[in-house]
């Protein structure tokens, strides 16, 4: 089996908004799918993508910052530290940028592709994608950092943009 | 997730700034309803300078009547400014035991004397309570009204500074509502009227400039009187159409070549590198001289 290109949910899809579950056990399945999801997020031109947004609620998300894919299992945060303010975007919301305080380092734990336990400490953007990942992970999207008569706007303009498309 | 615009070159780290001395800057400027230029136009050097008790106040409120496609500063219709600003700003000043001040503004295009009266009175205001402080005040053009600049000129500020922000071809782009000649008759203006003090202007590089312009740009500022001069990486304010994106990162070796340009032209002081903004580190010109 080759990995495929998956398709990107975008936002009203209800996969985007539900509390994704844990895994139970890593196999082939999974693999392909963690295969296929990193082709996709490359295809995308994404750093990071969440299972969520490929239609399936599991808490899997993968990333690459330059250092190479990395794929993310069951992630637990064990510690944060510090905050600092980027603008991100979001393959599920396209065109639109929002600007979102996070903590600037964060220990993580989590299985890797092959079920190994992992635990590292992430600063800067790699610690921003994690959490970005993980907001999926929880049905959470950048929209949901801005301010409720902001928000009006942005999904406005979201819609806008889809129309044209 | 997914980022636009390249990330930020690696010479763009910068240190996590103290909280507790944000916090402090940020309680005394809401409780004082002071803005800053700091927050209003997302400085970097935001945590940098905070931590080292200096700030660059904006008068005139929080909203500009001109639109630069490089500012991240509120655009539209301002409201009547506060009376009692010029004290506020001096009373902070005060607080804050500054060295050395930047005042800055918006520019208010709709006021009959464009605020010219409200940076007079704020220079007076912190002269009368914090006389050891060091006054820069950075204004806009007052629509090239030399009356309006002299004004300033009155007030007697150690440092007068003006913006030129980029070359003479993108300003159509960059500033359609400014102009570079008015731009340069500002700085001509002040050095005409015999003002004793230093006078300052900046650029921002990194929005579609070529070398040439550049070094033409140093020249036509020289020229018309300036003595003090930052150059700055650009860095867009946001994703909207509304701001010109970032057409390239500058590297810091560029920088300094542009630095060593700048002195081997006769400017007095020069400060040059991708975070350099016209009020960073604004105090060390006092080192230099």
């Amino acid at each position: 089996m080759i990995a495929t290109k998956l398709k990107v949910r975008t936002f009203g899809d209800p996969c985007l908004e539900r509390l994704s579950e844990q895994v139970q056990a890593i196999g082939p399945a999974e693999r392909m799918l963690i295969e296929s999801m990193i082709k996709t997020m490359y295809v995308e031109d994404g750093v990071g993508l969440a299972a969520p947004q490929v239609g399936i609620n599991r808490r899997i998300f993968v990333a690459d910052i330059g250092d190479g894919p990395m794929a993310v299992v069951n992630p637990k945060i064990l510690k944060k530290e510090g905050t600092i303010v980027m603008e991100e975007g979001c393959l599920s919301v396209p065109g639109i940028n929002v600007e979102i305080e996070r903590p600037h380092m964060i220990r993580l734990h989590y299985l890797d592709e092959n079920g190994m336990q992992q635990e590292k400490d992430l600063t800067d953007l790699k610690a921003r994608v994690v959490l970005h990942e993980m907001d999926h992970l929880d049905g959470k999207m950048i929209i949901d950092y801005i301010a409720p008569s902001e928000r009006e706007k942005f999904i406005r303009q979201f819609k806008e943009k889809s129309d044209q498309k | 997730m997914t980022l636009d615009n390249a990330v930020l070159p690696p010479w763009f780290r910068q240190e996590i700034p103290d909280p507790a001395a944000l916090a402090e800057m940020r309680d005394l400027l809401r409780s004082s309803s002071l803005h800053t230029v700091c927050e209003g136009a997302n400085c970097p050097n935001l945590g940098y300078c905070w931590g080292k008790k200096t700030a660059t106040f904006m008068i005139l409120g929080d909203i500009c009547t001109r639109a630069c496609r490089f500012c991240a500063v509120k655009h539209g219709k301002p409201s009547l400014p506060e009376t009692g600003e010029p004290e506020s700003v001096a009373a902070a000043v005060k607080r804050l035991a500054l060295k050395h001040v930047v005042i800055t503004s918006v520019t208010r295009d709709d006021m009959p004397d464009q605020g010219a009266g409200q940076f007079l009175r704020t220079v007076e205001m912190i002269r009368k309570i914090s006389p050891g402080t060091k006054i820069e005040v950075l204004i806009p053009d007052f629509s090239g009204k030399t009356e309006l600049v002299g004004q300033v000129i009155e007030s007697r500020p150690d440092i007068i500074g003006h913006n030129i922000e980029t070359v003479w071809r993108l300003y159509p782009l960059v500033r359609p509502q400014a102009d570079y000649m008015r731009a340069l008759n500002v700085l001509a203006d002040i050095k005409r009227s015999g003002f004793e003090g230093i006078i300052k202007s900046g650029i921002m590089l990194g929005l579609g400039e070529i070398r040439d312009e550049i070094l033409q740009t140093m020249r036509d500022l020289k020229d018309a009187g300036c003595d003090v001069l930052t150059i700055g990486q650009y860095l867009s304010p946001s994703q909207n159409a509304r701001h010109v994106p970032v057409e390239r990162f500058i590297h810091p070796e560029e920088f300094k070549e542009y630095e060593d340009v700048a002195y081997g032209r006769g400017f007095r002081f020069v400060m040059s590198g991708p975070l350099v903004r016209s009020s960073y580190m604004a105090e060390e010109v006092w080192q230099k001289k």
